[in-house]
């Protein structure tokens, strides 16, 4: 890929489920090095997007462009990264830190190749880099919501990814884990990894993001930096989405659902 | 040691060990998926092939084993297709493996004694041919679980980050539901069609209540597999019981025993934390 050429690149992209169309005619390019928060409210589409960047969702219209190439002829796994929102099914055998971080590395070792000595530093390095080295050998199922999400967000970087894809990625963690997370973020921007990020607000990562898109109504509501425009427009969105619900279920007071509570 | 002088016995010792061992070793991967009761499944599967031997006049073993791998790369199709749920899937299974032995066997005019013998095990009558089989079995079954651990690991504890990955998922989902297909036929001898789940599941139960990661539960429930196996089949031999049922409650004893323990050791940390909190 040349620096020219778009990490993630979307044109015309549409995808839905049974008869309803989550994303309509969505047109962007991320280009290498950003940092992109994708925000919108929920139901916008915004993880939905993220799987049919990677394959995991098809696609009713469009092309997707990764790392220049078409989605359809894209076979470089290794350099993209996934973090998804939760662990899949929870497993019913227990397995250490390390055996999760290193199931990431797979893609760049290659099949029945003995592990070299960069696949064990890469594994390292991911643990380090979201400060979960000490719980190498602890068991995954022991550890809090926050150092799970961690332990996902290692394994994806032990794959040394030039494109990152995270859904969700701080939801309901603790803060020690979004401190964590938060300096892993500032260590990969730095080393020049492209991010596209899900969240529903930026919190501590906003001086971190260097774009923001808000998904709405199946499009992009907004695409800028992370300004106060952003923010007023999340919030607009947000409270737009609440309204939505309340006409939905009319038992429920408009104050009530303004304000989640 | 009396036993070992008997030339049928120690066949019958080595493959309980055999399957002891293997046993464990897919059985990992099927609890890790949840799917614990495929090897059930499959062991229903397995008695139409069974069926199938006898009514060709041929060995058994082998019309198993292919049967069986057939209907696990069926069963395995059908649920990555999505065409219908995984536990129709294994419905179907359960019910036209049975319906397809019973039919096969009328039709075959094949001895119910002998029949048993694969339904419920019954280790001393391994031959020497036998026991060649399923020791080349059981060395294919151990070269795939082993060697294949990181990436059947990876396929079985997250798919979804499998295909992202772009690990050849399908390609190892296959081979998984196969060498479970071949395990089946090789623990068929020893524990018998209806009880060798049992045998996959049970040493993984057991291990996963103690050990902390996913290599040692592999090592440990092989362990512990090869233990029960041997020790249930010595029993069997002292009791005149068959070999299947003396192996199976020894290790539903040792996995009871283990979640007493669990339970106790749990009990005592919990009132240690409220008298020192």
């Amino acid at each position: 890929m040349t620096l020219s050429e778009p990490a993630l690149e979307c044109q015309q992209v549409e995808v839905g489920f049974a008869r309803q169309s989550v994303l309509e005619d969505l047109t962007f390019r991320i280009h290498q090095g950003e940092v992109v928060a994708l925000l919108g409210a929920n139901g916008a589409g915004k993880s939905t997007l993220v799987k049919a960047a990677l394959g995991l969702v098809p696609l009713r219209r469009g092309q997707i462009h990764l790392l220049g190439t078409p989605l359809s002829r894209f076979r470089a796994s290794r350099r993209v990264g996934y973090v998804p929102q939760r662990l899949g099914a929870e497993s019913g055998v227990p397995a250490t830190v390390r055996e999760v971080v290193y199931s990431g590395r797979l893609a760049r070792r290659g099949m029945l190749r003995w592990p070299h000595k960069a696949d064990r530093n890469a594994v390292i390095t991911a643990m380090d880099t979201v400060d979960i080295g000490d719980l190498a050998r602890r068991s995954v199922g022991t550890l809090s919501g926050g150092q799970q999400q961690r332990v996902l967000i290692a394994r994806a970087l032990a794959g040394e990814p030039e494109l990152l894809l995270l859904d969700e990625p701080t939801a309901g963690i603790d803060a020690s884990s979004q401190r964590a997370f938060h300096e892993a973020l500032a260590t990969l921007k730095q080393r020049g990894v492209t991010i596209v990020l899900v969240a529903h607000e930026l919190g501590l990562l906003a001086p971190l993001i260097t774009r923001v898109l808000v998904l709405a109504g199946g499009g992009i509501a907004f695409d800028g930096p992370a300004t106060a425009a952003a923010a007023d427009q999340i919030a607009c969105n947000d409270i737009a989405h609440r309204l939505a619900h309340v006409a939905d279920h009319p038992h429920a007071t408009a104050t009530t659902n303004l304000w989640g509570s | 040691m009396e036993l070992l002088s008997y030339d049928f016995m120690v066949r019958a010792l080595l493959a309980a060990l055999l399957v002891g061992v293997t046993a464990p070793a897919v059985g990992v991967y099927l609890v890790q998926r949840r799917m614990s009761l495929l090897g059930d499944g499959m062991g229903h599967i397995a008695l139409t092939g069974v069926a199938m031997g006898f009514l060709l006049g041929t060995a058994p073993v082998l019309t198993a084993v292919i049967v069986t791998a057939i209907g696990a790369i069926a069963l395995e199709l059908i649920r990555s297709l999505g065409r219908t749920s995984g536990d129709v899937a294994l419905a179907i299974m359960f019910y036209g493996g049975i319906a397809g032995g019973v039919l096969l066997i009328g039709l075959s005019d094949g001895s119910s004694t002998n029949l048993s013998s694969y339904l419920f095990g019954s280790l001393l009558t391994t031959s020497s041919e036998d026991l060649v089989l399923i020791t080349g079995l059981a060395v294919g079954v151990l070269a795939v679980t082993l060697l294949l651990r990181p990436w059947l690991f990876a396929v079985c504890h997250d798919e979804e980050f499998a295909i992202v990955s772009g690990l050849p998922v399908r390609l190892l989902n296959l081979l998984l539901a196969v060498t479970a297909a071949v395990t089946v036929t090789v623990a068929m001898r020893a524990v018998g069609l209806l009880l060798v789940s049992a045998l996959m599941v049970i040493p993984v139960a057991t291990v996963q209540q103690l050990a902390g990661g996913f290599l040692t539960t592999v090592l440990a429930a092989i362990g512990l597999g090869a233990v029960v196996a041997l020790t249930g089949a010595v029993g069997s031999y002292y009791l005149d019981t068959a070999s299947g049922a003396a192996i199976v409650v020894l290790a539903i004893i040792v996995f009871m025993l283990v979640s007493a323990g669990t339970g106790l050791h749990r009990l005592l940390l919990r009132r240690r934390t409220h008298s020192t909190g």
